[in-house]
């Protein structure tokens, strides 16, 4: 039983998966990562992403678009303007 | 620390189950271990690792409770991506225990599906404790998300540890769907009320004879766990009675011994409840009567 059940506290965002606003014609792609808004990495790959955010090598698992991709996956995850991407941690849990 | 066996005089070893009675009194009680995915458990008390005043008494009390299953969970990371101040994982692994991940706060079979395949890459592990909550006051599972997402993870070689309901037919459901370890609620998640349907508890043991039953959820005193051991349970999950609990050490340990206890009933063989009394005495109807 964890206490990260409940409202607020769980791996909110997974639902929300496909959700993709729509850019202005010409701007910049973006993706959002953890729930903020950036540009899009380059090269345009999950693992770049992460290594800019200094999570590279970091004990963390990825969804994209609320779909697991698996770590062996994140090199050849190309990302797309307005990807959603979020990061998860182990937590204690019961 | 000795098992409560030992101290009066019986001892539990690997082996067949076999009560007392048909050994003689104050002979060896077998048990079997408890296996679930091919492992064999010697301990029947699994914990949680939430909400403990520190990670030094969690440890400590982890410790004490014997328990070798431990429950974790995951959660998104901060905005800005910075990791947790403490490395919960690396140090519950240096306990020695094993990981039950859990799919804590999914509200659809989809959110727990995608968090159980990544907690299986995060703690190396296909044993997951599926919670798909339905009503976010009761906490209580939402039966046809929880089949959807465990026929999918049972499908996709996970070892599914559902925690359910005590209606017998979504147990069931759960089983068809490749469950092979059933964990019904005693009472909402850290209520501390204990078993609040014992009768739908003792229906569940009934109906399912060969289904490993693991009573997880609203327990608050050992006595609650002793009980659910002594309708036949073969294990017990617990978090906040032992992490809420004035000294957390030290119900860990009396909760182990509880389950213990309970456990040893069980295999004992409790008498039947009499309506009315049964002399214990064997005297002939009244001594100074003649």
């Amino acid at each position: 039983m964890s206490e990260s059940r409940g409202i607020g506290s769980g791996p909110a965002g997974l639902t929300q998966a496909g959700a993709r606003p729509a850019g202005a014609g010409g701007a910049a792609p973006t993706i959002v990562f953890n729930g903020t808004s950036m540009p899009m990495p380059d090269p345009p790959t999950l693992c770049a992403l992460l290594d800019a955010q200094g999570l590279g090598a970091a004990r963390i698992a990825t969804a994209v678009n609320g779909e697991f991709v698996p770590r062996t996956g994140r090199a050849s995850k190309r990302l797309e303007d307005g990807d959603k991407v979020l990061t998860f941690e182990a937590i204690v849990g019961g | 620390m000795g098992t409560i066996v030992d101290a009066v005089g019986t001892a539990v070893s690997a082996g067949t189950k076999q009560s007392a009675g048909e050994q003689g009194a104050g002979a060896r009680i077998d048990d079997s271990p408890l296996t679930i995915g091919g492992v064999a458990l010697r301990s029947r008390f699994m914990i949680g690792t939430a909400r403990y005043p520190s990670p030094q008494v969690l440890a400590k009390a982890i410790e004490a409770s014997g328990a070798e299953v431990v429950t974790m969970g995951l959660k998104r990371q901060l905005a800005d991506g910075a990791a947790s101040a403490n490395d919960f994982f690396a140090m519950i692994r240096s306990l020695g225990v094993r990981v039950l991940p859990n799919t804590a706060g999914c509200r659809t079979a989809r959110e727990a599906v995608t968090l159980a395949q990544m907690a299986r890459e995060l703690f190396e592990t296909s044993w997951i404790k599926l919670e798909v909550i339905g009503d976010e006051y009761t906490l209580q599972p939402d039966t046809v998300e929880l089949v959807e997402a465990a026929s999918q993870l049972a499908r996709d070689g996970f070892e599914v540890l559902p925690y359910c309901t005590d209606d017998l037919v979504a147990c069931r459901r759960l089983l068809d769907a490749g469950c092979r370890v059933l964990m019904p609620w005693g009472a909402p998640i850290g209520s501390g009320q204990g078993l609040l349907n014992p009768w739908a508890l003792r229906t569940l043991r009934a109906r399912l004879p060969e289904v490993a039953l693991v009573v997880d959820a609203g327990l608050g005193a050992p006595s609650h766990a002793a009980q659910a051991m002594e309708l036949g349970y073969d294990a017990v999950l617990l978090n906040t009675a032992v992490a809420q609990a004035r000294d957390p050490v030290a119900m860990a340990r009396a909760f182990r011994l509880a389950i213990e206890a309970g456990r040893l009933g069980y295999l004992g063989g409790i008498i039947e409840r009499q309506d009315m009394a049964v002399a214990s005495t064997p005297v002939p109807g009244q001594p100074f009567t003649l």
